[in-house]
């Protein structure tokens, strides 16, 4: 009669089989195709993504003119719009109140959305980083604590993606003081 | 957790990259764990076609849903929670379609020839093993005996409390090693 343990183990052997890469395949094919599909059936939202940059070129005039050197700064209620601004050096400060995170950092498409590119630093409750930026719009979000993924509630979002999630949209035109 | 220092990115950081639209980090997280959950399903269910038609649901359940996963859950915990989700479904659909859960030689035979006769006959004994085990002893014997999860993570995945999953383990143990056979034969 076999302990445990000995019958554990050669469960465990007989049913660890050699992956089955042709399966892997058909898998990665079929979720390509429902990528796809999902695709097309986006067009809509995202020129609709379009619009939500132009708007959000038009509103860095605003936020220049009323806060000139801060971006991102979050409440916890509903704050109202802001962008971040566009300094001559093209230096964007994010800010992000997170008083219980142990870590956070900033995303976005400058730096591949690399959790370890940018991570910001704790100042009292808020976390804070500044990144030059080039000229031009761009999406970004924050990663608190390693995984979890949070829009900046102080800047306008494109629609949601296929995954229902929201990016936060910065414009740096450069021509603010 | 650490995410600093190994060649491989761990999952969160895989998961970010896919949320951003990074569609090669979802396709590495498919190619991670496509494995485990293909071998689950096929012995859970009996029916190695079946079970890769589900977990293929089951990657496109989850990329479709990947925005609202949270990093406490563990991404291979939530992957599974799914994935038992779709083989649930399956066999009620099976049940309902008044169709016995036996294993289905001939399709075992299928699925693992390309891996060699050898193979094929360590597959059939575990079968033979698992054969005739209610679909609940069978789903906490796998994840526990085959995936080694510990308990409380099998209990997040089952919805099932960790006694009864460990009283399921053990009449699942009890019925394996009566079947089992010590000369390797089945």
């Amino acid at each position: 009669m076999f302990d445990d343990d000995r019958l554990d183990r050669e469960v465990r052997s007989a049913y660890r089989q050699p992956a089955d890469d042709a399966a892997a395949r058909r898998a990665l094919e079929r979720v390509a195709f429902q990528r796809a599909r999902a695709a097309r059936s986006w067009r809509v939202p995202r020129r609709m993504a379009v619009a939500a940059i132009v708007a959000a070129m038009l509103a860095v005039c605003a936020a220049s003119v009323l806060r000139p050197r801060r971006a991102g700064t979050v409440a916890r209620r509903r704050p109202a719009p802001s962008v971040t601004y566009a300094a001559p050096s093209h230096v964007v400060e994010f800010a992000l109140v997170a008083p219980h995170a142990q870590r956070v950092a900033v995303v976005g498409d400058w730096n591949g959305w690399d959790p370890q590119a940018a991570p910001m630093r704790r100042a009292g409750a808020s976390w804070v980083v500044a990144i030059p930026l080039a000229r031009g719009a761009h999406v970004y979000g924050f990663v608190v604590d390693g995984g979890r993924w949070v829009s900046d509630p102080k800047a306008p979002t494109t629609p949601a993606d296929a995954f229902g999630f929201r990016r936060s949209v910065v414009v740096v035109d450069g021509t603010s003081t | 957790m650490t995410e600093r220092g190994t060649s491989e990115p761990p999952d969160a950081a895989l998961v970010v990259a896919a949320r951003a639209g990074d569609e090669a980090a979802f396709a590495r997280l498919m190619m991670r764990h496509h494995a485990g959950c293909l071998r689950f399903a096929r012995h859970q269910l009996g029916d190695p076609v079946e079970a890769e038609d589900i977990v293929q649901d089951t990657f496109i359940r989850a990329y479709r849903a990947l925005g609202r996963y949270h990093e406490r859950d563990g991404f291979r915990s939530w992957l599974f929670r799914i994935l038992v989700n779709r083989c649930r479904s399956f066999a009620r659909r099976r049940q309902r379609r008044r169709e016995r859960f036996v294993r289905d030689d001939a399709a075992l035979e299928r699925a693992t020839t390309a891996d060699g006769a050898a193979n094929a006959a360590i597959a059939r004994r575990l079968e033979h093993a698992l054969d005739g085990l209610k679909a609940e002893y069978r789903e906490a014997f796998l994840l526990r005996v085959g995936e080694e999860l510990d308990y409380a993570e099998m209990a997040r995945i089952t919805g099932a409390s960790e006694a009864a999953l460990r009283m399921r383990v053990k009449r699942a143990r009890d019925h394996v090693r009566a079947r089992w056979g010590s000369d390797g034969r089945v």
